[in-house]
């Protein structure tokens, strides 16, 4: 039993010919808050969904490992994959989709989970265990007879929430639980989110596309472009010495009050750790990056050469 | 389910049976040509006594009011549809219409029901698994000839079942709802022998159906199966099962029965021309004769009738739709 | 979707040449066989197949291959008449439904799901009865009543996303009137979609017709498909085991139907799949 809530270690995805995950490695450790940054067509959707063991064709894992304390979950059954879901990582989908479905009320939603893996229960303890889901989540009770088209975009995301504590898994996983919310409603989801993970004491992997936001969440941040992971450290590293270029423009790309340049190129780092001459990362080579050390704890990509780093701070 | 929801299906109801009765209200009086001397050149013709004429006019110009001025036509012509009152049979005269078709109606309505029934029940299940994941191979063969059949209109394929199993192999009877010569009676060998010459028919209308419910079915299920409360309910680890039933299948049912309605003007028409050509004693065979005879009051009689069904059956259908779709009725406050 | 890109360029092919197949037959077919045999009391009386007669007679006398061959094009004319005006009617209603919108557009919709939902055979009915279906023309103009709906409806739809688009906001700004707007921005992107109606049309036109002209609604002098299938099935040539009346007209409507079936199937992707094609 480790202390490592989830590790991928040289992950290779494929959606038929186009890789979109090309070597990713990193942990999760318990009871810290993980984010996952990068543009769509980054590859981190592909990293949850990997995770969850729900990648359809023509999405598959050409080569890595995926290990959910310890277990190597690409290489169980789809009955024992099934067993483990909700129970020791749940999901909290993209804050604009229609995750909920339209036909049943919200309670039958979560009841469905929880008897699911844990059998037939009785109907009051079952009902009073849902109220207190909600409750947590700053719902009302009554929310649970109604059905998810009378709710707000907020409301569901917090029902998704509720759901997803149902079972005290040990991992959450949560893949952009607020674009497509008011920024207000943003913050509330958000805090809902971080207030249930400390209750379970899990680990929470949040996946977003705004850098400087999930800076403020998370306690360890990796940067994704294109497949790969670029940088890799605690949310204070990154957010004071960004290292690789893009991960410097993803910050900058954040207009601040009072600063003048509003975007700029990607910067090529003369001081660059990895020595030699930098080019901004604008080149990009289908072969591999070495990761190379910032300071302890924090990993940058150069992308010239790469060799199997496992990165566990 | 809303009070305005239900009072805007029964608009919609009535406006239909209005504009059906109106229509069979215009449509004598613009067409060239007396109807009535057509009848009864044809009666003359047939060397039928023309001695009831003097009467049949007089109905006919009663039933149809022609005396008085349009309005007041129009007003009594509605207040007796209000009561039923389809006016008599031009050929049995003085047997109102009514009668007639209350003698053929519950043929059709049975063949129609039960046919449709199965069609659509079968084809949906067939169509919903030849979309899940975990259907063998081999069973999607089914798919294309079922369609194929599916194009053809269910009296081609009467013509060839009766011809083919009933005239030439004698396996089925060709004709009627009993054994000629047969007493019917309310047990069960009567039953077992109205079930026997039903057979063919009712074959004909879901071997022609069935082809485009599980086509219907199976592209819904494919559209539901990539939406997203799928993933999640997946994600939760829900036992494949209950994610085919209850996620799936309870939301791509919703479309499927909506087109259940759309098509019940259709599958009515198809079955009646199947009745035809089974000489099947229900709505179609009459309307055969109604015709052969220029019976004009039977014809109009028993096309409002459909009408009337049809727009009956949707009504109820789509009375019951916001109890499957809890998004509907709210949608309409 | 329901079939994949090769089995959809398969479908259409096959239907295709099954279409062009029947057509050659009918209108060459049309030119080389005599027509005099087509009259009553020309051949002998309901003689199965022979080398004088290769499709035999039916009871009247006449030659069952001189009847198929010439009813062939007239059947196809029904449709394809039917199909035209209900294709014409039901675009130009889809235009100004979907691009007036306001109360115009509620009535048509309105008719128009009026006409889709109520069996159309029982006010097909009414109308040739007492219309008197004289020649075919009058028929299809009867039957085409019931064509234009369906179509109505895709085209509704189309006009209504494609009348937000840049390209219609622009002509609006230069100045284009309605009309012009309509024709020369709207319309060419609708064109799949009206051929797909019309495919649709052609199709329920002459399920409609066969259907009065087997009910005895039909006109019964000149050679179709539903003619024949009305004589044979009175003379009771299907109890008298008389295969080689009804069979030929029946299997060439079953080509008919599967080949307008492939060939709007292969298009179905850009018309509405949900609705059903066929009237009666």
């Amino acid at each position: 039993m480790s202390d490592l809530a989830l590790t991928a270690i040289d992950l290779h995805v494929s959606y038929g010919q186009t890789p979109a995950l090309r070597g990713v490695s990193f942990a999760v450790r318990e009871r810290e808050v993980f984010g996952i940054a990068g543009e769509s067509g980054s590859g981190k959707t592909t990293i949850a969904m990997a995770a969850l063991g729900l990648l359809r064709p023509p999405g598959r894992v050409v080569r890595g490992r995926i290990l959910l304390d310890g277990v190597d979950v690409l290489r169980l059954s789809e009955e024992a994959l099934r067993r483990l879901r909700w129970r020791d990582v749940a999901f909290v989908p993209q804050a604009s989709l229609n995750a909920l479905n339209p036909v049943l009320r919200v309670e039958e939603q979560i009841e469905d989970a929880i008897v699911a893996h844990e059998g037939p229960q009785g109907r009051t303890a079952l009902r009073g265990r849902i109220a207190g889901l909600l409750d947590a989540v700053a719902l009302a009770g009554s929310v649970a007879r109604r059905y998810p088209h009378e709710l707000s975009g907020g409301m569901r995301q917090r029902v998704c929430i509720a759901m997803a504590t149902a079972l005290h898994p040990r991992l959450l996983i949560a893949d952009e639980p607020t674009s497509a919310l008011d920024v207000i409603v943003q913050r509330s989801v958000v805090e809902s989110l971080v207030a249930a993970t400390e209750r379970l004491g899990a680990s929470l992997v949040v996946i977003g596309h705004d850098l400087a936001l999930l800076a403020q969440l998370v306690d360890r941040l990796m940067v994704m472009r294109r497949g790969r992971v670029v940088e890799l450290g605690s949310a204070r590293d990154l957010y004071r010495e960004p290292t690789h270029p893009y991960t410097r423009a993803l910050l900058e790309a954040v207009p601040a009050i009072g600063n003048p340049r509003l975007y700029r190129t990607p910067l090529a780092a003369p001081d660059c750790v990895a020595g030699g001459r930098c080019d901004g990362g604008r080149s990009f080579s289908e072969g591999s990056a070495t990761m190379h050390d910032v300071s302890p704890g924090h990993l940058v990509a150069c992308e010239s050469t790469f060799t199997a780093a496992i990165v566990a701070g | 389910m809303t009070a305005v929801y239900v009072l805007r299906r029964t608009a919609m109801l009535a406006l239909v049976v209005w504009a059906a009765a109106s229509f069979n209200f215009l449509v004598p009086r613009l067409a060239p040509g007396d109807p009535v001397g057509a009848i009864l050149a044809q009666i003359t013709r047939q060397g039928g006594s023309v001695a009831g004429s003097a009467e049949i006019i007089a109905s006919y110009r009663a039933t149809f009011g022609l005396d008085e001025p349009l309005g007041v036509q129009y007003l009594r012509y509605l207040a007796a549809l209000a009561r039923f009152d389809l006016g008599p049979s031009l050929t049995s005269f003085p047997t109102p219409v009514m009668e007639i078709i209350g003698r053929a109606l519950p043929w059709t309505i049975g063949l129609l029901v039960a046919s449709t029934l199965i069609a659509f029940v079968v084809g949906t299940i067939l169509g919903a698994l030849m979309a899940w994941r975990g259907t063998p191979a081999f069973a999607r063969f089914l798919l294309p000839p079922l369609v194929a059949l599916a194009a053809v209109p269910y009296y081609l394929l009467a013509i060839v079942l009766v011809s083919v199993l009933a005239f030439g192999l004698r396996i089925f009877p060709s004709a009627g709802t009993v054994s000629v010569g047969a007493l019917p009676a309310f047990d069960l060998a009567t039953a077992g022998d109205v079930l026997y010459h039903s057979l063919l028919p009712a074959l004909s209308i879901v071997l022609a159906a069935i082809g485009g419910w599980m086509l219907g079915m199976r592209a819904l299920v494919v559209s539901v199966i990539g939406s997203d409360f799928l993933v999640l309910a997946e994600a939760k680890g829900l036992p494949p099962r209950r994610v085919f039933l209850v996620y799936a299948l309870r939301n791509a049912i919703l479309p499927q029965i909506t087109g259940l309605a759309i098509s019940l003007g259709t599958i009515a028409s198809g079955a009646v021309l199947v009745e035809v050509i089974f000489s099947y004693p229900g709505l179609g065979y009459l309307l055969l004769q109604a015709i052969q005879n220029a019976d004009y009051t039977l014809i109009q009689g028993i096309t409002f009738v459909l009408v009337l069904a049809v727009g009956l059956a949707i009504y109820v259908l789509d009375l019951l739709y916001p109890v499957l779709d809890p998004r509907i009725s709210y949608a309409q406050r | 979707m329901s079939i994949s890109g090769l089995w959809r360029r398969r479908a259409l092919l096959a239907g295709l040449t099954i279409l062009s197949a029947l057509l050659l037959f009918g209108v060459v077919g049309a030119l080389v066989v005599d027509r005099a045999a087509t009259r009553i009391g020309s051949g002998p009386f309901g003689e199965a197949p022979s080398a004088a007669h290769p499709l035999g007679t039916d009871t009247t006398g006449r030659d069952m291959l001189a009847l198929v061959v010439h009813a062939t094009p007239a059947t196809l004319e029904v449709g394809l008449l039917a199909g035209a005006i209900g294709t014409l009617v039901g675009t130009i209603l889809g235009l100004v439904s979907g691009y007036y919108r306001g109360p115009v557009d509620t009535l048509i919709r309105s008719v128009a799901d009026v006409a889709l939902t109520i069996p159309a055979l029982a006010v097909l009915v009414v109308l040739a009865a007492f219309l008197q279906t004289t020649t075919l023309e009058v028929l299809a103009v009867i039957v085409a009543l019931f064509a234009w709906p369906s179509g109505a409806r895709a085209i509704r739809a189309q006009t209504l996303t494609l009348r937000e688009r840049d390209f219609v906001a622009l002509a609006k700004v230069s100045g284009a009137s309605d009309i012009a707007i309509l024709f020369t921005e709207i319309l060419p992107n609708l064109l799949p979609f009206v051929v797909a109606s019309f495919i649709g049309a052609v199709s329920g036109a002459i399920v409609a017709a066969v259907g009065l002209q087997l009910l005895g609604l039909g006109p019964l002098n000149v050679p179709s498909l539903g003619m024949i299938l009305q004589f044979a099935f009175q003379y009771a040539a299907l109890s008298r085991g008389m295969w080689w009346w009804w069979g030929p007209p029946t299997l060439v409507l079953v080509l008919l139907f599967v080949g307008l079936f492939l060939v709007s199937t292969a298009l179905d992707e850009i018309a509405n799949p949900r609705l059903r094609r066929s009237m009666v």
